[in-house]
């Protein structure tokens, strides 16, 4: 395929401008089951996120004596592409962003109150349209907090790049795919970095400009998580 | 098998034994059903039905590609219903696949056995046919998949638009129509503790639960899929009176399905 | 006042210690989402993971019968221990049991005593943080539910309630719906309207 003009006028394919987020809306407890739950529309991603345990470790052998394991599955729906339809299961991406997903909630959750059990998070792309794994974050996040799992803190993510040389906000699929440079990053609430991952070729101006630009969009981000936790309650109660 | 599930199973086979069941339901009574037409814009149908708090949500994709080797003249139709770990603690990855093989292959049975997929009406040229892909994701776990994964199905059946397809390939912002589908199906499973059967086993009731058997209909009256699961027996007399139940169950159900 | 609280927000200029509480830089956080009240200085959790603690009395299924002891399982990561030789009866798997808990020893494991065994009626499972709002103050919202339905419930801090009597059924639904409302006020109201139908 042809690469596309990203930019005309200030204005990109979905009619946004360059420093601006996608519409975002958060809903807690969807998954009865789950020990917390949520799910996510970040543009045209829908994305549901679960939790489960702590719970006694399965295989035995892998359990930590001293603390919490975390286990995180990241996967996209045979479905949830516009275009071809996917392979069920794992491959090397989702099993990469399992992984770096899985790192921030070590970091976040208080693993040695539960020593000898794991704590599974389950992230189920059910659309996607890039930006998946920051916004699979952000919902895991909220998972997390409703499920009575203690933690430091309620890690946001949000993805940043660079298009037509352009430093833009919130990369959607197309954007993505034809990034010169793509920077998911998740933060804790001093805004230090939970996730950092970056490609293409990027000058150190440009990253800081990233930074900058990220650390002030987050804040909306930060809203509708709280939002949704409060609602959650909301809804549960009176 | 969980710690609570004994203590669970024993208050259960109680219940039935006299008739009643956990959630007040008679014998032959579906929980409260809820269909959402196209929740999926990526896919080219979708639906999401709740049985109780059972959840799914079916995507429907087409590819182009060959046929089967046995059905040169149809287009092929393969369809996995997935049960998510996210959806129950119970369902631990790579330890339940006999269970997601045998819900798949019943639930694709019925659709196959009646052209709920008119697949004769798939063909492109010779040696090129539509693959059209049935993906149904378990969101939350109570029991009775294969109902809920079928009714899912069969809605985003009856909502997917077939693409166009020019020069080689889809263009799937474009359709030609709605994709070509013979009959309407269901199915309707039923549990049988003791000597009692009853329809719709929930979580709870599924561990207890002696035998089970689903039987799909459609609705110009053909039973169109069967099966016998898990041990256990049935007598002839009982399938028989199944039967009747699954008709009238299935249109029941056949009436919550909305078309055009 | 009070206020919904999510992790990582500050509760204390200082610190304090407590469950629900973590302390860095001087100062205290709260690890949960869960309701502040800014003039009692004190933080309800909504939601919280079950550490049962010495005194707690849990409701336990039995998972596997050893030579000097059981393995017991109290809805908990830790593993729950009866010995043996403090008991005057055998059980056996499947058994549900009510107990105390004596002491958690290193490795998470969790000392149980004054164990009698809970037979015939109805077990479920809420979550725990849910509890005390079932038991209520000094154990009037569980008198209420019992008188209203004919029932016995025997109450575990571990999220477990076994209920035997009449109207199980209804016990069952107040059960929930307090679940569902713990957190919110006019509560008993609702339920004794629910028990009284």
């Amino acid at each position: 395929m042809q690469k596309p003009q990203l930019i005309k006028d200030g204005i990109r394919t979905d009619g946004r401008k360059v420093d601006e987020l996608r519409k975002i809306k958060i809903v807690a407890g969807v998954v009865k089951n789950a020990k917390g739950s949520a799910y996510i529309e970040w543009g045209n991603n829908k994305i549901i996120a679960a939790v489960y345990g702590p719970k006694e470790v399965i295989p035995m052998h892998e359990a930590d004596p001293t603390k919490a394991i975390i286990k995180c599955r990241y996967s996209m729906a045979p479905f949830s592409s516009k275009e071809e339809h996917g392979k069920y299961g794992q491959n090397r991406r989702s099993i990469e962003i399992s992984k770096v997903i899985k790192h921030i909630f070590e970091e976040v959750i208080f693993v040695e109150k539960f020593p000898g059990s794991e704590i599974d998070i389950y992230v189920e792309v059910l659309q996607g349209d890039g930006g998946t794994r920051v916004a699979s974050i952000t919902a895991a996040a909220v998972a997390l907090a409703i499920s009575g799992i203690p933690m430091k803190e309620i890690p946001v993510a949000i993805g940043m790049g660079k298009i037509d040389g352009t430093i833009v906000v919130d990369l959607n699929k197309i954007e993505d795919n034809f990034s010169d440079s793509d920077v998911p990053m998740a933060f804790n609430r001093k805004n230090e970095f939970l996730l950092l991952q970056a490609d293409g070729l990027l000058t150190k101006e440009e990253f800081k400009k990233i930074c900058e630009l990220a650390t002030e969009k987050i804040k909306a981000i930060r809203k509708e998580q709280l939002d949704a936790i409060k609602d959650y309650y909301k809804v549960m109660g009176e | 098998m969980e710690a609570i599930d004994l203590a669970k199973i024993s208050y259960v086979r109680d219940l039935i034994s006299n008739s009643m069941r956990e959630d007040d339901r008679k014998l032959f009574e579906y929980r409260k059903i809820s269909i959402t037409r196209n929740p999926l814009q990526n896919a080219e149908g979708s639906a999401k039905v709740a049985i109780g708090d059972t959840e799914v949500l079916c995507g429907i994709k087409f590819e182009v590609g060959q046929p089967f080797p046995d059905k040169p003249d149809e287009g092929t139709l393969t369809t996995n219903v997935y049960l998510l770990s996210l959806s129950s603690e119970r369902f631990i990855p790579f330890a339940n696949e006999e269970d997601e093989i045998e819900i798949s292959r019943v639930v694709d049975r019925g659709i196959r056995s009646a052209y709920a997929v008119d697949t004769t009406k798939l063909v492109i040229a010779e040696n090129l046919v539509w693959n059209v892909f049935i993906d149904v994701y378990v969101l939350n776990y109570d029991g009775n998949i294969i109902d809920a994964a079928s009714l899912a199905a069969m809605q985003a059946i009856l909502d997917t638009k077939l693409p166009k397809y020019e020069d080689g390939k889809i263009i799937r912002e474009e359709f030609q129509g709605k994709l070509p589908s013979k009959r309407t199906v269901v199915s309707t499973t039923f549990g049988k503790i003791g000597d009692k059967l009853f329809v719709d086993p929930s979580m709870n009731e599924e561990l207890a639960l002696d035998s089970r058997i689903t039987i799909s209909t459609t609705n110009d009256n053909y039973i169109c899929a069967i099966q016998k699961g898990l041990k256990g027996s049935f007598s002839i007399k009982e399938v028989e009176l199944l039967i009747d139940k699954a008709f009238e169950k299935g249109d029941e159900l056949r009436r919550l399905l909305k078309g055009d | 006042m009070k206020k919904i609280v999510a992790p990582g927000e500050l509760l204390f200029p200082y610190e304090q210690k407590g469950d629900f509480y973590y302390c860095e830089g001087g100062k205290t956080y709260s690890s949960v989402v869960g309701i502040f009240d800014t003039d009692k200085k004190a933080l309800t959790p909504l939601e919280s993971v079950y550490i049962p603690k010495p005194m707690h009395k849990v409701i336990g299924i039995i998972t596997e019968i050893r030579f000097v002891n059981y393995l017991v399982d109290i809805n908990s990561p830790f593993e729950g221990i009866i010995l043996s030789k403090f008991l005057k009866f055998d059980l056996n798997i499947g058994d549900i049991v009510e107990a105390n808990v004596k002491n958690i020893e290193t490795g998470g494991i969790v000392l149980l005593e004054k164990v009698k065994r809970l037979v015939g009626g109805k077990l479920i499972e809420i979550k725990p943080s849910k509890i005390p709002r079932v038991i209520g103050k000094n154990g009037s919202m569980q008198k209420v539910i019992e008188e209203n339905t004919n029932t016995k419930m025997i109450i575990g801090l571990n999220g477990r309630i076994w209920i035997k009597g009449e109207n199980i059924a209804k016990a069952t639904k107040a059960i929930r719906k307090i679940e569902k409302e713990a957190h919110t006020s006019g509560l008993t109201e609702r339920i004794v309207k629910l028990l009284k139908e």
